[in-house]
């Protein structure tokens, strides 16, 4: 037995010349990497993010209002935890990650002050998981299936509510992992629908309306996001009315206008490739049936289009979520700016500024890869990709 | 009034009529926007008429070009183009070197390979570019200070200010050595060429001591030897500038020679090779994955040898599925060489920020900002285009 | 062929009078005038490239037609787009590829056009539409996929989907020709059922037994034109033109 694993062993890494050398420097480079890695984090001090974890995560939001931030949250995991579960369960592996997410997450906000609401939070988190557990075992599937459906159409407005209600804090005081959240969310909401429009429109048969949304999607895409954004702080202000004092709108508001823009741009371009996959038998069949422009489009070619491009769409929207780090150029401070500008202008914490980067590479991380997973989870129940 | 009530309702019964009556209202609304925008823009000042004026400010990394704050803002506009142009050659070439090993390696069945791969695409791709550039930054600025900088037996100078390479400047005999390699390739080309068609038609090869020559070996010998032995003959044609370090009178460290590589070239340049590096390892791997297995063993059945597979079979059939996500990529590193607005590596969008912020009138400056970066773009689709058609072409 | 005469032809509900019909430099159909009656079952047959596909195409407008005249159930077709919509409300169409909506169940790809295009309830669609799956003979593959029926099954389905808007004319564009063998039979069935119940239908088909048996007249195309058109008897036994000899000998 131990014959054959040697001979494996010996095959697979050092079958020819080639193979050895690449065996070899792999070795190296693992090593390498490995040596550095473990030093760092035996040497680094992580005061820095958790003494400014608050900064971090909302920025600087007046502390009075906190309790907006905590009620999203305990919403928030509510709803992802209530959902991980009601569409079948996770395989063991992927429980096992969230589980680790989860943990670290707790790690990042718990103080001494928050440790309370962190219990809470952990509580909504197992108490929806087995419920809706039990639930999904039960005759009430459905029902719970098109109530959280609901509930996440519902999620952004909610969130909204829960920002601006009561004198809330003005927009301009958003920043942190929750500014870009907002960001990104905004940018998909807004974008993803516009983007349809225009991928029909440029899918159109009339020359005037394909040309047109043609130069619209192209122009947005030759220029890079942040010269856009840039536009938005010097000239956007120039081109809005000035009744209703709409000129004088804060910059979030600006930045959120641009990345949806731009989000329609590229989220178009995706759907027209689904759109071009679509054998023309299914709008032959459609027109046969007398089916008219409306449903033959929502009913008939755009589900199918959408559901052949999921990967690619859900790939936009991970680049969009990390493109809301670019909003710098606002002056916006988002997680990355924070975690830029305090190991630069605290003094306390001059040279720090590996461990912060590391933290917000890591939070952006998390969902980056969360959202990619999730991709291929509905792929696989979608049955796409695989032939 | 009946009667034309009753023509228009006959009218509208057209399809090609409600096609145009949809594309007029269309256009109409399309219209006023552009007549309110322009109407708008009217108000601001539209010419770039402040670029003929002086610039005012300095650039750390001039090429080609001698720039000095003296120069109108065209001049600094042109020398931050080159710096894009500069950048993104050499990342992209870097970055698609990068992207297809790690894309083969994905798929080796050497684990050790494999994994190096996936951790590195996992890791990298879901991180936004915007952090990977600081962190090259950071490090970069890691590395020793000046007056204990690493330099390897006087042939490079590390330190935080960069790293200094040794360079060549070609002298007078320089100059013929590089113009007999231009004419050496072109006559490369023309043998393997000549060489190939002959054992294409005739069946016949060049054999010496039981080993076959083709047509690319030889001419690859053909160029090593010319160029080798006209360098010998010539004598010295690159004056050798070496990096040095040493100190002045005031007992600062001063660097001079040699070809310099700045912490900012440096870090943007490896954020976007690794970065970009990531989205080709994954259309390459996807490539030759989703190349059927049939076709490998169709030719391995047809006692085509492993090179010949992979050449004539497996390459061609993957490169063109490779070639337009790859011109894509190409297009996106582009753009996001804007990115080093934030470590202050000057090529073009950080330039234009700069004179916006000094002189305003926004809107022309991001007009030619957007120009140039569609004509760059241009550039880039055309020429991968010519590839495409080439290797989509296979006819030999 | 005695129980044709069973059968009343009624009144001509197509006229197509020189209609043709090209494609960039490629001319499909060069003049084709031809009359259909009501009950009438017409198959039409020919060499690949002759038309066919491209006649039955022009009747609900899926082709354009380039120049002639187009009337069915007494409304011409042309760039009108109220004729239009009538005339594809009273022709259903039967593709050689199905075309089924995947991602709609089986009853759903029934139900869809009569609630949206006529307001039927959902109930009453419903309703149609099981009876409809239980006349071709799938009535238990009502709330499975199309991708989980086999070719004849969807066929079927099809042309339930085609007969829930209760056309009066039912075009196929060459049914069975995408089918393994073994499922060929079950969807003549269906469209022999379909035609001894009095529908209006125009074949264009290989089967030439099935056309036998069915027809009550044929239409031979070659090249864009009608070469020769007739009963069963009269193009099988005595065909008049050289071409019709050449292409029976070539396939019977």
């Amino acid at each position: 037995m131990s014959n054959n694993s040697i001979k494996w062993f010996f095959g697979t890494f050092f079958g020819s010349v080639f193979n050895s050398i690449v065996t070899v420097l792999s070795a190296l480079i693992f090593l390498f990497l490995i040596n550095n890695i473990i030093g760092f984090i035996s040497t680094a001090e992580w005061e820095v993010v958790t003494v400014n974890r608050r900064l971090l995560l909302i920025g600087r939001m007046p502390a009075e209002h906190e309790w907006r931030i905590w009620s999203i949250l305990w919403i928030t995991s509510f709803l992802i935890f209530s959902s991980i579960n009601s569409w079948g369960s996770p395989s063991k592996r992927n429980l096992l990650f969230i589980s680790f997410i989860t943990l670290i997450i707790c790690l990042i906000f718990t103080t001494s002050s928050t440790i309370l609401y962190v219990v809470i939070s952990l509580v909504i988190c197992i108490v929806s998981y087995t419920v809706s557990y039990f639930i999904y075992k039960s005759s009430y599937q459905k029902y719970s299936q098109n109530s959280l459906k609901t509930l996440w159409i519902l999620l952004l407005p909610i969130i909204f509510t829960l920002l601006l209600i009561g004198d809330g804090p003005s927009p301009n005081l958003w920043g942190g992992f929750l500014l870009n959240i907002i960001l990104a969310s905004i940018a998909i909401s807004f974008g993803f629908p516009v983007g349809i429009m225009f991928a029909l429109g440029r899918a159109s048969s009339l020359p005037a309306i394909k040309i047109i949304c043609t130069v619209y999607i192209e122009t947005i895409r030759g220029a890079p996001l942040v010269a856009w954004l840039l536009l938005a702080w010097f000239v956007l202000p120039k081109f809005l009315p000035t009744f209703w004092g709409l000129n004088e709108i804060s910059v979030v508001i600006r930045a959120m206008i641009i990345l949806s823009a731009f989000t329609s741009a590229y989220t178009a371009e995706v759907i027209r490739g689904g759109l071009q996959s679509i054998p023309k038998g299914q709008i032959e069949a459609a027109d046969s049936l007398n089916l008219n422009y409306r449903t033959k489009i929502s009913l008939i070619i755009l589900p199918q289009a959408i559901r052949v491009v999921i990967p690619a769409l859900i790939s936009t929207f991970i680049g969009v979520f990390k493109d809301t780090s670019l909003v710098f150029i606002l002056a916006l401070t988002d997680l990355l700016q924070v975690g830029r500008i305090i190991p630069e202008q605290d003094p306390e914490f001059f040279g720090k500024a590996l461990e912060a980067l590391c933290i917000v590479a890591f939070l952006f991380w998390i969902v980056s890869i969360s959202l990619s997973n999730l991709s291929t989870k509905v792929e696989k129940s979608l049955g796409i990709g695989s032939r | 009034m009946n009667l034309f009530v009753n023509k228009l309702y006959i009218w509208s019964r057209s399809q090609k009529n409600r096609n145009l009556f949809i594309q007029f209202i269309f256009i109409i609304f399309v219209s006023f926007f552009i007549y309110y925008l322009i109407s708008k823009a009217l108000l601001l000042d539209m010419t770039l008429s402040h670029f003929d004026s002086r610039a005012g400010f300095g650039i750390s990394h001039t090429f080609v070009i001698d720039y000095t704050s003296n120069d109108s803002r065209w001049v600094s506009y042109f020398t931050g183009v080159i710096n894009t142009i500069r950048v993104c050659i050499v990342a992209i070439f870097f970055a698609t070197l990068l992207g297809t090993i790690m894309g083969v390696a994905r798929l080796s069945k050497n684990i050790l390979f494999s994994t190096i791969s996936y951790l590195y695409v996992e890791i990298l791709r879901n991180t936004p570019l915007l952090i990977q550039i600081i962190f090259w930054q950071i490090i970069f600025l890691k590395l020793p200070r000046i007056s204990e900088a690493l330099t390897f037996g006087n042939t490079v100078v590390i330190s935080n200010r960069g790293i200094l390479l040794p360079s060549a400047s070609p002298s007078d005999n320089g100059n013929i050595w590089i113009t007999i390699i231009i004419i050496t390739v072109i006559l490369s080309l023309i043998v393997s060429y000549i060489i190939n068609k002959k054992e294409d038609l005739e069946g016949k090869s060049i054999k010496l001591f039981n080993f076959k020559f083709n047509g690319n070996l030889l001419s690859i010998l053909l160029f090593l030897t010319i160029t080798i032995t006209t360098y010998f003959i010539l004598q010295k044609p690159f004056n050798l500038d070496l990096p040095s370090l040493y100190q002045n009178n005031k007992g600062t460290f001063l660097q001079s020679g040699g070809f310099e590589f700045t912490p900012e070239f440096g870090a943007i340049l490896f954020a976007l090779v690794m970065y970009t590096g990531t989205f080709i390892t994954e259309i390459v791997r996807g490539s030759i994955q989703s190349l059927s297995k049939g076709q490998t063993e169709a030719a391995q059945a047809l006692g085509l040898s492993d090179y010949q597979t992979m050449t004539l079979i497996v390459l061609p059939q993957a490169l063109r599925s490779i070639i337009p996500p790859l011109t894509n990529q190409y297009l996106n590193l582009t753009k996001n060489s804007s990115l080093s607005v934030v470590i202050a590596y000057p090529e073009l969008f950080m330039i234009s920020r700069t004179i916006m912020n000094n002189a305003g009138r926004a809107l022309p400056v991001f007009f030619l900002i957007l120009i140039t970066y569609l004509l760059l773009s241009l550039v880039i689709s055309i020429f991968m285009n010519v590839i495409n058609r080439r290797v989509t072409r296979i006819g030999t | 062929m005695q129980n044709k005469s069973k059968k009343q032809i009624g009144k001509e509900i197509i006229l197509t009078d020189e209609v043709t019909k090209s494609f960039g430099k490629f001319q499909a159909l060069r003049g084709i005038t031809s009359k259909i009656y009501e009950k009438e079952v017409v198959v039409i047959f020919g060499p690949s490239g002759s038309g066919k596909s491209t006649f039955i195409r022009t009747i609900n407008r899926l082709e354009p037609h380039d120049s002639g005249q187009i009337i069915v159930d007494g409304i011409e077709l042309n760039d009108d787009v109220k004729n239009l919509q009538h005339v594809r409300s009273i022709v259903g169409m039967v593709f050689q590829q199905f075309n089924l909506f995947p991602h709609l169940s089986v009853l759903r790809n029934i139900t869809i056009a009569p609630q949206k295009v006529k307001g039927l309830k959902r109930t009453e669609a419903e309703e149609i539409a099981m009876n409809l799956l239980q006349r071709v003979g799938i009535p238990e593959q009502a709330n499975k996929f199309p991708s989980q029926l086999s070719g004849g099954q969807q066929q079927r389905l099809a042309i339930a989907r085609a007969l829930a808007m209760e056309p009066k004319i039912m075009l196929f564009d060459e049914p069975t020709s995408a089918l393994d063998p073994e499922m060929i039979k079950e969807v003549l069935d269906v469209m022999t059922e379909l035609a001894e119940s009095g529908m209006t239908m125009i074949c264009v088909t290989h089967e030439m037994g099935f056309a036998k048996e069915v027809a009550d007249r044929f239409l031979f195309f070659d090249e864009g034109l009608i070469v020769e058109e007739g009963t069963g008897d009269q193009i099988f036994s005595n065909p008049k033109e050289e071409r019709t000899k050449l292409f029976l000998s070539q396939i019977l």
